[in-house]
């Protein structure tokens, strides 16, 4: 009887927290990659995945506050390209200086913020719709404006950003991860703990009863475009460093491994609720995943079946926690 | 007239414990206009939903025969098939099809998969020769008025060959010279052997359209008469008759100076750029004073409220808060001035419902839970504990979620969040509309004590024993104007509902 009741209370729980959803399957990956491969869980190996992660985490910040705010944005692919773009032909065809050519990189990014915000909270353009059309806008301007080349040579000083990290004995902890887990705490103390966050959370789950309450509630979403934007090119920038050259034709498929990250870790479609440290577990699970099963030589033609099983399920319980719940009689 | 067309018998529905509808019984003559009058909550609609297959026939008592032969409906479908057709208070089209399409919607003729554009275009054009609307069918309904987009609703119901037509508050969007356009419609139907039902709450408009007026209360069907009858009194009357309890703790209050005024506020209706809803409206209101604006659904009272707040676009000459002019473009203008709206509907724009109690309550003035754009989560914590305790809202704790509450305690939530803006003016639009009596009687006290602290109130409600309980004064409002002004003395329900309804003094 006693332990029905804490395996019960358990269930609860579970059911209680939004992360669940990607928190479950995280483990058994963890759990299954460390048991079928030894280099699985090795230093380089994990930071290998932790880079990657950082890359995706950067802007899936942007766009769960967005999300949260009751918007998406699907550009980011676009923009992740176009602000790589940006700032290596700058810097490589015009010596612009590297704090300058960011800069710049990133003011673009905020233009198609402010364009999409524009299309979708003015125009009220289907956010998929408007988005889509800016993603291929983005797209477009990094192959015409490239012809479909790399970009190269970067300066050496900007390749240390991408490549080089903070020396921990022998160890080289990668700036890119240090960013990242920056961005990311400060993004949920700013989520949990400031009027801003509180107005995303207010605009998402009930935009009119927000709007009524005195919040601005457009101009919150508005905000959020821009900064999705910014951190889509910074993300591209960052790339670039990493790399060694901006890549035109990066990023395809990019948007989507963002928003799935972002709503595998629990940020909900429908607005209003989610957490950074869901976003911080969606992003790492996205990049272990395709790295785990890699290592354990599942074929690299099977694992987008792996990741949509998982989407799929990681979301489904977010519709089905209601009707649990009665079930349970919670 | 003569042989019966529809009988429904002993329809008894429940939703959970309370009765919706008990043991009605009603029935429709060939070439015949019935009239269904009740206030809000009478269950007309409810009966309509039997009516029209929207509630599966197991999940009510009582039997549906048409032309004397018994039917079971499970689906809207099913009605449809036995000869009835609904035409509802929003107008349901499709604003980007033609009128062609919208007469046929579902039902597009086709030949080996091709739609058969000239065939359909022909027969759309014979019905909307019947309900005389002189446009080309290819014309998309956006091009059109609110009151040519119902009669392609009414076109539409026809095309299907109906014996009975239900209409619900048809004329609620409609501008006066509209409303006799639809009426000559029905009239012209009549003769031509289609028997309607029709809802409503303009007691004058029922006297001149209706052959029987059916009158509903409480869930069950008082009477059925002769409209030639009936007086408009008599209508009135029959609706209102309930005893007024002790529920209403009404103290008068000595009245102070004048704490908001607007004159000559005026709204667009949102379908009908020509119309307006609100048509040079002015409202004063005093400290201590709780003012009733009164008025049946699209009198514009609740644009009225929602106009003075922000919340939609309006313009007005003047607005005074304790007799300074003020200018509201938004509602986060309005807050700062000192005005609070609880708006009708909370589910819609009330509450936020993924954030908990205690978050709402603090919505309207974040500034007091966060110092210099921080989180004080004391502050937060103390808040919602005052306001759970204030207005006794029963919760486990002020984290729970507003959603695991019930109706009334949602509303005490959403009032509490206006309460906590510390407002100058509090503008209530339906403030008790679906909560139960116990909330009630909680919410009037409330406004009792906030009026005795000289808070000015603005009352709407669709339930007129409550607005004659509560309120000092009264302006009545009937298609965006006012129609007179009531002193508590000389309020009672009979009299507002005959002026709202369009009578006079």
């Amino acid at each position: 009887m006693e332990k029905k009741h804490t395996a019960r209370k358990i269930l609860e729980k579970f059911i209680d927290v939004r992360e669940a959803g990607v928190l479950m399957p995280l483990l058994l990956a963890i759990i299954l990659f460390a048991a079928k491969s030894d280099k699985f869980l090795s230093v380089s190996n994990m930071t290998n995945v932790l880079r990657t992660a950082a890359f995706t985490m950067i802007t899936c910040l942007g766009e769960a506050f967005l999300l949260i705010a009751g918007s998406w944005d699907i550009s980011v692919g676009g923009v992740y390209a176009l602000g790589g773009v940006a700032a290596s032909a700058l810097m490589s065809y015009y010596n612009v200086p590297i704090f300058l050519a960011v800069l710049i990189a990133l003011v673009l990014g905020a233009v198609f913020g402010i364009f999409n915000g524009f299309l979708v909270l003015k125009i009220k353009v289907p956010p998929l719709i408007a988005t889509m059309g800016t993603m291929y806008a983005a797209r477009g301007l990094c192959t015409g404006y490239t012809k479909g080349v790399s970009v190269y040579p970067l300066p050496e000083k900007f390749l240390t950003i991408g490549q080089e990290g903070i020396p921990i004995g022998d160890y080289k902890l990668p700036y890119v991860i240090v960013i990242a887990l920056v961005m990311a705490i400060i993004a949920g103390l700013v989520l949990r703990y400031t009027t801003y966050g509180r107005k995303l959370f207010a605009a998402g789950g009930n935009g009119e009863a927000a709007r009524l309450a005195g919040i601005p509630t457009m101009r919150i979403r508005f905000s959020a475009f821009v900064l999705t934007g910014v951190l889509a090119a910074l993300t591209g920038v960052l790339m670039a460093s990493r790399v060694g050259s901006a890549q035109p034709n990066i990023g395809s498929g990019f948007e989507m491994t963002v928003v799935a990250a972002c709503v595998i870790g629990g940020i909900s479609m429908d607005g209003g609720a989610g957490s950074i440290i869901g976003v911080v577990m969606g992003s790492f699970f996205m990049a272990m995943i395709s790295n785990g099963m890699t290592l354990i030589k599942i074929d690299a033609y099977w694992q987008q079946l792996v990741i949509g099983l998982v989407l799929v399920l990681a979301c489904s319980l977010e519709y089905v926690r209601e009707r649990l719940r009665a079930r349970l009689n919670i | 007239m003569g042989k019966t067309i529809l009988e429904m018998k002993g329809v008894t529905k429940s939703f959970g414990a309370t009765k919706a509808l008990k043991n009605v019984s009603i029935d429709l003559m060939e070439r015949e206009i019935l009239a269904i009058c009740g206030e809000n909550g009478a269950g007309k609609s409810t009966l309509m939903k039997v009516l029209s297959g929207s509630y599966d026939q197991n999940s009510y008592e009582g039997e549906i025969f048409v032309e004397g032969k018994k039917c079971a409906f499970r689906t809207p479908a099913d009605s449809s098939a036995a000869g009835i057709e609904m035409i509802y208070q929003e107008i349901s089209v499709h604003l980007d099809l033609s009128v062609a399409e919208n007469i046929f919607l579902g039902r597009v003729p086709v030949r080996h998969g091709v739609v058969q554009w000239r065939q359909m275009f022909e027969a759309a054009k014979t019905y909307a020769d019947m309900v005389g609307l002189k446009v080309p069918v290819t014309t998309h309904l956006r091009d059109l008025s609110a009151s040519q987009c119902q009669m392609v609703s009414i076109a539409r119901a026809l095309s299907r060959n109906p014996k009975i037509l239900v209409l619900d508050e048809p004329t609620s969007p409609l501008t006066d010279a509209e409303v006799e356009d639809l009426f000559k419609i029905l009239f012209r139907l009549r003769e031509n052997g289609i028997s309607c039902i029709y809802i409503s709450h303009k007691i004058k408009e029922i006297k001149r359209l209706a052959n029987r007026v059916c009158i509903m209360r409480d869930g069950c069907h008082v009477w059925t008469k002769p409209a030639d009858e009936l007086s408009v009194d008599e209508i009135v009357e029959a609706m209102v008759n309930r005893k007024i309890g002790n529920m209403y703790p009404k103290e008068s209050v000595p009245v102070g100076e004048e704490a908001f005024s607007v004159k000559n506020l005026r709204v667009r209706h949102p379908y009908n750029r020509k119309k307006f809803i609100v048509d040079g409206v002015d409202v004063s209101v005093r400290k201590g004073e709780i003012l009733g604006l009164v008025g049946l659904v699209g009198s514009g009272r609740s644009e009225t409220v929602s106009a003075i707040f922000g919340a939609i676009d309006g313009s007005y000459d003047e607005m005074r808060i304790e007799g300074k002019p003020v200018l509201i473009r938004n509602p986060q203008d309005a807050i700062q001035k000192g005005l609070a709206l609880l708006s009708e509907d909370r589910k819609v724009n009330g509450f936020i419902p993924t954030l908990s109690i205690a978050r709402n309550v603090t919505l309207a003035r974040l500034d007091k839970v966060f110092s210099h754009g921080l989180l004080d989560k004391e502050a937060e914590r103390g808040y919602g504990q005052e306001y759970v305790r204030r207005l006794s809202i029963k919760a486990n704790s002020e984290r729970d979620m507003v959603t695991s509450l019930s109706g009334g305690n949602q509303q005490k939530v959403v009032l509490a969040k206006w309460l906590m803006a510390e407002p100058k003016v509090l503008l209530l639009d339906e403030p008790t509309r679906g909560i139960d009596v116990g909330a009630k009687t909680q919410i009037y006290q409330i406004m009792t004590q906030l009026a005795r602290e000289g808070m000015a109130i603005i009352m709407i409600s669709s339930e007129l024993t409550e607005l004659v309980g509560m309120c000092d004064r009264y302006l009545l409002l009937a298609d965006g104007k006012i129609r007179a002004e009531l002193g508590r003395e000389a309020a009672d329900e009979e009299t507002f509902l005959r002026i709202c309804s369009g009578g006079s003094l």
